[in-house]
């Protein structure tokens, strides 16, 4: 190095180390000598794990500290003193005193032959392998110093078997398989799908997917997991085939579901070569799942608009311009509004997309700059009655857990989710608790895979009517308090007295029942009384539950429902028990907590609260408005209204989103300035008249907070496609808006958030490198943060058991819309699509389909894959049909990844009585066979077209 | 605004506190969450509103709206 340069920052490539055996739980701790070194481990520990931890790496292909020991390859064979013959170090359990030999002639000798048994039936085209620089046999094949196969070549072998390449993320060579079956442990241990197997004995064996398909038309969930297991080029991500070995590593955060997976960005230059999962991740512990690791993709696809657009009107073609210019625009047109219309005419809305740095940017925009509390984000219509159920009956509105935490679980409820579609990562992790014997009550219309799939039944699957949680949630109650099983010492020690005798009173009334409510449900009463008896005998039963919890019309009140029945049951404020929302997107969690919701100021603190307002504007120099602004859904009919004419929207797209779609567009339609800060022209931008590029989140620095409060770093691998990181772009509009923000870097965002919310003291970027990733709250009394919350006591004190009247949605069935649709998501697309269907996903779920129970179908003629209209007093769109028996008759079931699919046509305004998130799980409705596309798709199509013309226009240069 | 909208979020709000309650902790708690969560604007156009006779509100609704819209003209 010449004494001119500067070593910043250089960690070379390197595969992470693997210390070929898992680690061990037990707490008695043993000491033994592997060449020579003494090493002190668990006791249980593998021998092979024992000497990779005193520095000894003993050659090995089939081990792994990700998988159980299996003991196949015979390379890690060691001489241990007093014992015969040469075990398997990866499989013989290290004891005290024990004296063992890694390496000497007779061990080198084995080693070699086994090794020339392997290469005698393997391609020898190392030098144009895609694995060429990171391959564990070529790694093994030079640590036992094989130079010669006595056998040759010639004999029979397997090196003209075909590739299998139907999976457009990894190719699967058998030619290369050395038969290890870490693939196959990989897909039932890490990932818990069971797709692939060993095929045929000896000679014959071969890995096989399913029934020995192709990858694609398998079982295969396209996790990855395999690919990531595999020690040869078997598996291997198509990307890397591509583009050869990466160079440098960055430890980040995915950008998709609230699961917050931390991974490598494996990278070369500024390209990523492959995403692989972070080991040393704290929510996903080394896995992942097909979008996390694979659909990547949209971060460089053709549509990511690079340059700030605007125009006058939306009929008129966009205009590029300079990022000056656009901002000057942007914020000149509120201003006039704000003056011409007044200070409640202008907001802004941001998103569980954004990191929590830019969401806290954007409230402070609004609070600040635009000088109201107009500011919501769309936890709004999704997860904003977690947020006040949990924070009315607990004390604060977050999960109570660790996803860890499931693994001391022994009954598991899970109530309106499907993880693993929606959360795949922890529901990976649920599977093998569950395979361990963990019980398992579901709670769902919908026949949820976990209902029964392999190696994986439901104790009791309460299949309700869409729409009755609230009667399910009571009557799981009443039968715990009518049969004795509450925990009294518990609620005693633990509640507020008096709240509980209401409580106690209330459920144990007739209308209760189990008995009373099968009516309303559906459900068997003693199926509920089964249930109820399982989930109160625990000893540690936790609740999981997603958006069929909290988009309904009573979403709020079933959140306190199930708060309600963990406190009466004692379940809350340890490690296997508690309540966790499973947010749907990576930042839901983290864009409540910084305060986007228009009622709150960061950490949950109400406006009106004049201590906590005196803070913050102390900080920012204003006086702050005392009383709530608009939520998103109040901004909609205030701008319909004509009072509300300015938005600024950042990486939220309610066209798409937010239910009926037609009220969102005329209200869309009805503002002067809408300003949209996104990857794409998504359907919200085309409404738009200043278009702000945003970054990806491998262009920007920030922190996404998962399901389980856990702050996690995302980190930038590539400078930003144009020019600003997202939460540099609102710095200059609000700059311009003049409320001044001089910050340098998100870390001093952070340093912010810290100093004015109690939670996050002692949170900081600093931290955040040294511990990897900190869930709140973290402060002088949590200095590492926080894995279980309400340990001693509840963050509000005493627990509240809330009073739960059910209240029937008026989203009921009639003669005119028998039925009800209920809506949900598919594993490969990821919530509006506009990122996953920018990806080779669209090969999984090219489209959205209508699933319909064959009773249904039958009497309306409708047959597998016609084309079905789907009608509600909202709207009406056309879906092709799937018959499938996995909804009930009466229940139809779509998802809204695809924007021309029109699933929000048909939702209606109905929402959450507490909170206004949507009734996106209900809504009443007709199907019936048609031969054309809606009237509204055919008028979505042709407004797309235009708008995608006006958006070329920009793009085109206007000849002088 | 919408009024049609408000008077049903409104009674929305009163059926989830209608409980078997005293009546006036269940007005209390109406009064508490409108006052949490709506913005005056809104509070604003249901006072209006009300003015001009029955809007359909329920009573629980109408009498937890009546004390939040005079506390509101008392400050």
């Amino acid at each position: 190095m010449s004494r001119s340069e500067t070593v910043l920052v250089y960690e070379p490539y390197r595969r992470p180390a693997d210390l070929g055996a898992p680690p061990s739980e037990s707490t008695t701790m043993v000491q033994v000598t592997i060449d020579g070194k003494t090493v002190t481990v668990p006791e249980g520990t593998m021998v092979i794990r024992a000497a990779a931890l005193a520095g000894v790496n003993i050659p090995k292909l089939c081990a792994s500290d990700m998988l159980e020991p299996f003991g196949s390859c015979r390379l890690c064979l060691v001489e241990i003193e007093g014992a015969k013959g040469l075990p398997a170090s990866c499989t013989t359990e290290v004891a005290h005193g024990m004296e063992v030999t890694t390496q000497n002639p007779r061990l080198a000798e084995v080693r070699r032959n086994v090794m020339e048994l392997y290469i005698s039936d393997h391609p020898l085209d190392c030098l144009t392998c895609p694995t060429n620089g990171d391959c564990e046999l070529q790694d093994m094949a030079g640590a036992v110093g094989l130079r010669d196969v006595r056998y040759g070549y010639a004999g029979e072998n397997h090196l003209d078997m075909e590739k299998d390449e139907s999976n457009p993320y990894f190719t699967f060579d058998p030619s290369k398989c050395i038969v290890c079956s870490r693939c196959v442990r990989a897909c039932d241990e890490v990932q818990g799908t069971f797709a692939l197997t060993i095929d045929g004995r000896g000679f014959e064996s071969k890995v096989a997917a399913s029934q020995d398909q192709p990858f694609l038309d398998s079982e295969c969930v396209s996790c990855g997991a395999c690919v990531q297991a595999c020690p040869t080029a078997t598996l291997t991500e198509t990307s890397l085939i591509e583009m050869g070995q990466p160079e440098h590593s960055v430890i980040t955060t995915c950008a998709y579901c609230g699961v917050g997976c931390s991974f490598r960005a494996e990278m070369k230059g500024e390209e990523v070569v492959k995403m692989i999962p972070n080991k040393d991740g704290h929510a996903n512990h080394g896995h992942s799942c097909v979008k996390g690791r694979f659909a990547f993709g949209y971060a460089t696809h053709k549509d990511r608009i690079t340059a700030p657009l605007i125009r006058e009107s939306i009929s008129d073609p966009w205009r590029e311009v300079s990022w000056e210019e656009a901002i000057g625009f942007a914020a000149g047109r509120l201003k006039e509004i704000r003056e011409k219309y007044g200070s409640n005419s202008i907001g802004g809305i941001t998103s569980s997309r954004c990191t929590n740095e830019e969401t806290y940017l954007v409230q402070k925009m609004v609070r600040a700059g635009f000088g109201n509390n107009n500011v919501d984000t769309c936890a709004r219509v999704c997860h904003s009655p977690t947020g006040y159920g949990l924070k009315s009956t607990l004390g604060e509105s977050a999960g109570t857990q660790a996803f860890d935490s499931v693994l001391k679980a022994d009954v598991i409820m899970i109530i309106g989710a499907n993880p693993t579609v929606a959360h795949p990562v922890f529901a990976s992790q649920m599977k093998r608790r569950l395979k361990e014997g963990a019980r398992l009550i579901v709670v769902d219309p919908l026949q949820i895979d976990l209902v029964r799939s392999a190696h994986v039944e439901a104790d009791c699957h309460l299949q309700l009517r869409p729409g009755t949680n609230v009667a399910i949630i009571n009557a799981l109650a009443h039968a715990v308090l009518s049969e004795g099983l509450e925990d009294n010492p518990y609620i005693e020690d633990r509640c507020e007295p008096d709240a509980y005798q209401d409580w106690r009173r209330f459920i144990l009334e007739e209308r209760n029942s189990p008995e009373a409510l099968a009516e309303v449900t559906g459900v068997p009463a003693e199926d509920v009384r089964a249930a109820a008896r399982l989930y109160a005998g625990g000893p540690n039963s936790a609740i999981y539950y997603g958006l069929g919890v909290s988009e309904h019309a009573q979403g709020s009140t079933m959140v306190m429902g199930i708060a309600n029945l963990a406190m009466a049951t004692g379940n809350l404020g340890r490690e296997g028990v508690g309540v966790s929302p499973l947010r749907g997107q990576n930042n839901v969690q983290g864009a409540c907590d910084m305060g986007s919701f228009p009622h709150e100021l960061p950490g949950y603190r109400h406006i009106s609260d004049a201590e906590t307002r005196a803070l913050f504007e102390r900080e920012w120099g204003v006086e702050l408005l005392p009383t709530p602004g608009f939520r998103i859904p109040n901004m909609f009919d205030a701008a319909i209204a004509g009072h509300f004419k300015g938005l600024y929207v950042q990486g939220e797209d309610m066209a798409q989103s937010d239910p009926d779609i037609t009220h969102v567009s005329d209200a869309l339609s009805s503002l002067e300035c809408l300003i949209v800060q996104d990857l794409f022209l998504n359907e919200t931008a085309k409404f738009a008249h200043v278009f702000l590029p945003g970054s990806s989140f491998l262009e920007k620095n920030g922190t996404y907070t998962n399901a389980e409060r856990r702050i996690s770093p995302v980190r930038k691998v590539m400078k930003p496609l144009a020019g600003y990181e997202d939460w540099e772009v609102t710095q200059l509009l609000a700059n311009a808006m003049g409320c001044p923000m001089n910050y340098g870097h998100p870390s001093e965002i952070m340093d912010e958030v810290a100093r004015l919310t109690p939670t996050f003291r002692g949170v900081s970027y600093e931290k955040l490198d040294r511990l990897g990733s900190i869930q709140w709250p973290c402060n002088e009394k949590a200095e590492r943060g926080t894995p279980t919350m309400h340990v001693d006591t509840f963050v509000r004190g005493k627990g509240l058991f809330r009073l739960t009247p059910y209240v029937a949605t008026q989203e009921r069935s009639t003669s005119r819309y028998p039925l009800l649709l209920t809506t949900g998501r598919v594993l490969s697309q990821y919530n509006v699509g506009a990122q996953t269907r920018r990806t080779r996903n669209v090969q999984w779920h090219g489209e959205d389909i209508l699933e319909i129970h064959p009773h249904d179908a039958e009497q309306r003629g409708i047959e597998q894959g016609d084309w079905v209209g789907l009608k509600s007093r909202a709207g009406d769109t056309v879906l092709r049909a799937d018959i499938t028996e996995r909804v009930q008759p009466g229940v139809v079931y779509t998802t809204f990844h695809h924007p021309e699919s029109g699933a929000n046509v048909v939702t209606t305004d109905n929402s959450d009585w507490a909170t206004n998130c949507p009734e996106y799980k209900v809504t009443a409705v007709q199907a019936y066979k048609v031969t054309r596309l809606s009237d509204w798709q055919q008028r979505f199509g042709e407004f797309t077209d235009t708008q995608l013309e006006l958006l070329r226009k920009a793009r085109t240069p206007v000849s002088a | 605004m919408n009024t049609a909208k408000l008077v049903r979020m409104a009674n929305d709000i009163a059926a989830n506190f209608d409980c078997g309650l005293d009546r006036a902790t269940e007005v209390a708690g109406v009064v508490d969450h409108i006052g949490r969560f709506w913005s005056p604007y809104m509070l604003d156009a249901m006072a209006r509103q009300m003015q001009s006779g029955d809007i359909g509100l329920s009573d629980l609704a109408e009498q937890a709206l009546r004390e939040l819209i005079a506390e509101r003209k008392g400050r």
